[in-house]
């Protein structure tokens, strides 16, 4: 065997501990990239049977679902491995600096020290890098069979919602996977060897001879801590030595920073998915609905240029109505009937016409896309039981039109109800996309505590006119209900709409149009089970990474120590207790806990606090920091720290203290 | 005819108020097969007279030719190669490679040419150093004076052009130093191996063919003991 491959293979049997640990590194770094890897073949193989090979419409989805974030994650991966692993080996070099100086002595060249480091890491690799690929088969193997038990349910909701789908993750085993896997793993382990080489390799003989064990002589700062008797002794000297050593300590704080940074950041994330989730469940009142939606399409008019919609098969009030008839046939069930014009009209209104607190919605431009006094104007139908109550309740004649006078906005993330239209408002003038006018006289108004709970949502257009039906046609109604038997009223109403609005098993749209019928709750549910997979997912993945992390400060807390054995010693030979010599030891490890904090928990809350803006742009939702995490994080981060450096301190029991000071 | 030739060799330390003048303007000349102790107080000069000479240190200024090759002309590596096929090295502590056995680091020079030397010079080497009965031990389990004639062996491998030795009693009881001594000389009048020996000990000083004194970076007597 080549001589510095014997070197490699020597100093990683008589390191076992360090082997092992640097090992688990790079078994933990390459199983996460392999999972990450295979996770993206898997997904590409569920997108490709649910889209198509191209995707259809979607073809930017495998870009931005899967490869975007495992490109993300990747390349944390690969930051995190770096770190550790260039650690490890640095430490090695360390360690052997002195043999370095003898070898360049009797005629070592600068390409044998680095290379006997790299054989160290090829030979690590070769073990390493297998065993990783397999537990990041057995990771993904495990989280597809997770994703898999949530995925029936998500199924089952989808397919009542929209088409037949069958989303499964299958176990997809790609040699390109394999070999891309093994391949950024290698390169990680490689460059992060690289690192510590190069410098080890530059070091001149008499460097390494002299330091006897010490490649960066600049690892000791000067400090301008004093030690006096101001305070005990073991907490001074612990605060001159993290000082001192913080170069030594750094890639362990960094790494440690974060971890610490990654789980905050995905406790915010967590946070922020539960805001969204609550703002966007739609609370009703009904527990089942049924609906029926025409395509459309969006087209310009020539004339004036002005955006209109055009509907494949609207729905006709007097259908609706016959709907809504037999609907409530079952079981003498209500039925709350709606539908939909958002886009017909717009209203051009005076300035006296919008209340104060709308003019300044407008000017401050948060009104989504309006612009002057032009506001876009919804036109609501309702089934006719319901509309003469509606009628009852506002004062107004049957036959008259009804203003819901409430209009939501995200105001800088929170939502906020105003009145749009003065009281004043009598008549509106409302204009098409053609150019063509109409006067329509307001005799009713509902304020925001008035208006029944099925026409708070969705709420999107300022001007919001409950109409009377007859002649009208929609793009879209809604059947809302609360039917004692669920699943025998949505067998039902599926029965009746199948009547009017026949599918004959075609997909989501492909008929023209789209009728379904879903419990109202089952878009959050699909979210929550969304939310569900991706949190077990992403902590999974954080807590691997952390470990990667954790070992690393283990690794570098207990090479510490050995290293720092004779300093002990001597503190010992010269009056201070062993009890003492720990105390500093702990209070060094909440020093270096803290500094992991100081840096991960700030990095961590500004980022939260930057995705927490971002996402406020579009949903008004409540935030709050992940303050529980926060504290689980400041007390796990001192607890590895403190058994750390407590297990190490342990080995110095042992030591001799003549002996180990004349090493 | 000379195997080493050392000219105008200058070495600074440090700048301004720290500048340090180690060696000042030394020259001299090793004759093949010469025995020569290299005398000083403690900061004279000594060793980094001999960092210089065994080319793991550069001068400020000045030249170390052996064998008629300039080693500061040389690039780092090309250097490195010179060394290891020679000059052999022998420091105070040893300096063993704690992980090889005795074979394995007298034989490390020729290693790192990836080569196995030959077979007859190991055994003559290891019957020399009479450690034919540790051939497979490491180096912690050995005695300082084992642990020194293992340093001679590998420093005596290549047949180099010549041998340095900085000090290598001075971590030695005074018997495994008189083996050591014994070791040393028998390979410069047995072998006509040129000798180059750092010492502050008057005794073994005079074993030497000539004794070069060095003060304050300067070699202030050059004595011949024996020719």
């Amino acid at each position: 065997m080549n001589i510095l491959c014997s070197f490699a293979l020597k100093q990683l049997g008589r390191k076992k501990g360090r082997t092992v640990i640097t090992g688990g590194a790079i078994v933990l770094s390459a199983a996460l990239l392999t999972a990450v890897v295979n996770l993206v073949a898997s997904g590409r193989t569920m997108l490709v049977n649910f889209l198509g090979e191209d995707y259809g419409l979607y073809g930017g989805a495998y870009m931005m679902i899967l490869l975007v974030p495992a490109l993300f994650l990747a390349a944390l991966i690969v930051a995190m491995s770096v770190i550790v692993i260039s650690n490890a080996f640095r430490m090695s070099a360390n360690e052997r600096i002195s043999q370095f100086g003898t070898l360049k002595c009797v005629g070592a060249t600068k390409k044998q020290i680095y290379q006997t480091i790299m054989y160290e890491c090829v030979l690590l690799c070769t073990a390493a890098i297998p065993l990783g690929i397999l537990l990041g088969y057995l990771f993904s193997f495990l989280g597809i069979a997770v994703v898999n038990l949530y995925m029936e349910e998500l199924n089952v909701l989808v397919r009542s919602m929209m088409r037949q789908v069958n989303f499964a993750l299958s176990f997809v085993f790609s040699p390109a996977a394999l070999l891309i896997s093994a391949l950024i793993s290698l390169g990680t382990v490689l460059f992060a060897a690289m690192l510590p080489a190069r410098k080890a390799m530059r070091i001149s003989a008499l460097d390494c001879l002299r330091n006897g064990g010490e490649t960066d002589t600049s690892g000791y700062k000067r400090t301008r801590i004093t030690i006096d008797a101001t305070g005990k002794i073991e907490y001074q000297l612990a605060r001159k030595n993290v000082s001192s050593y913080r170069k030594r300590m750094h890639s362990a704080v960094t790494a440690f920073s974060i971890s610490i940074m990654l789980f905050i950041v995905l406790s915010g994330l967590q946070e922020i998915a539960g805001g969204i989730q609550d703002f966007i469940t739609m609370d009703y009142g009904y527990s089942v609905i049924a609906d029926y939606t025409s395509n459309f399409k969006n087209t310009v008019n020539p004339k004036t240029g002005r955006r209109q919609q055009e509907c494949a098969f609207p729905i006709t009030a007097e259908t609706a109505e016959e709907i809504t008839a037999k609907l409530r046939e079952y079981e003498e069930t209500d039925i709350y009937g709606d539908g939909q014009d958002y886009t017909t009209y717009v209203a051009l209104l005076g300035e006296q016409d919008l209340t104060e607190e709308m003019r300044r919605v407008i000017a401050d431009g948060d009104d989504a896309g309006q612009s002057g006094t032009v506001l876009e104007v919804e036109r609501i139908i309702l089934d006719e039981k319901h509309y003469d109550e509606l009628c009852a309740q506002a004062r107004v004649a049957k036959g008259g039109t009804i203003l819901l006078n409430d209009y939501q906005y995200n105001d800088n993330g929170t939502e906020r109800h105003i009145a749009p239209l003065s009281e004043t408002v009598a008549t509106l003038q409302l204009e098409k996309a053609d150019g063509s006018q109409d006067t329509v006289s307001i005799d009713g108004v509902l304020t925001p505590e008035e208006i029944p709970k099925p026409l708070l949502y969705p709420n999107t257009n300022p001007v919001r006119l409950v109409v009377p039906s007859t002649g009208m046609t929609v793009r879209g109604y809604n059947w809302m209900a609360n039917p004692a038997d669920e699943n025998g009223f949505m067998a039902y109403a599926k029965d009746v709409l199948e009547g009017y609005f026949p599918q004959n098993g075609l997909d989501y749209g492909e008929a023209g149009y789209t009728s379904r019928v879903f419990g109202a709750q089952d878009f959050a549910k699909i979210m929550n089970i969304a939310i569900v997979l991706a949190a077990c997912f992403l902590y999974a993945f954080v807590f691997l990474l952390g470990l990667i992390g954790v070992l690393n400060v283990i690794s570098t807390v207990s090479f510490q120590i050995k290293s720092r054995a004779r300093e002990f010693a001597v503190l010992q030979s010269v009056g201070m207790p062993s009890k003492a010599v720990r105390k500093m030891l702990t209070m060094e490890s909440v020093l270096c806990a803290g500094k992991a904090l100081v840096v991960g928990l700030p990095l961590g809350m500004v980022i939260v606090f930057l995705m927490a803006r971002c996402v406020k742009m579009l949903f008004p939702i409540p935030f709050h920091m992940p303050w529980t995490a926060m504290l689980i994080t400041i007390g796990i981060s001192f607890l590895v720290m403190w058994g750390t450096v407590r297990i190490s301190a342990r080995t110095l029991k042992k030591q001799n203290i003549i002996e180990t000071i004349r090493m | 005819m000379e195997v080493l030739e050392v000219k105008e060799l200058t070495k600074i330390y440090g700048s301004g108020d720290n500048r340090v003048t180690a060696l000042d303007h030394v020259s001299f000349q090793v004759k093949k097969g010469e025995f020569v102790a290299i005398v000083g107080a403690s900061g004279s000069g000594k060793s980094t007279l001999m960092n210089l000479m065994g080319g793991i240190d550069l001068p400020t200024s000045g030249s170390v030719i052996v064998d008629g090759e300039p080693i500061f002309e040389m690039s780092e590596s090309a250097l490195a190669i010179f060394r290891r096929r020679n000059i052999g090295i022998v420091y105070q502590f040893y300096n063993l490679i704690p992980n090889l056995t005795v074979d394995e680091n007298i034989m490390l020079p020729c290693l790192l040419d990836n080569r196995k030397p030959d077979a007859q010079k190991l055994e003559k080497i290891i019957e020399m150093t009479g450690l034919s009965h540790r051939r497979d031990h490491l180096p912690g389990e050995l005695s300082g004076g084992q642990q020194q004639r293992v340093s001679v062996g590998r420093a005596l491998i290549n047949d180099p052009a010549f041998l340095l030795a900085d000090e290598p009693t001075g971590n030695l009881d005074s018997k495994a130093g008189r083996e050591i001594m014994e070791l040393l000389t028998a390979a410069n009048r047995k072998e006509n191996q040129t000798l180059i020996l750092i010492t502050h000990d008057e005794n073994i000083a005079l074993q030497a063919d000539r004794i070069l004194t060095i003060s304050d970076g300067k070699i202030i007597r050059d004595e011949v003991m024996r020719v």
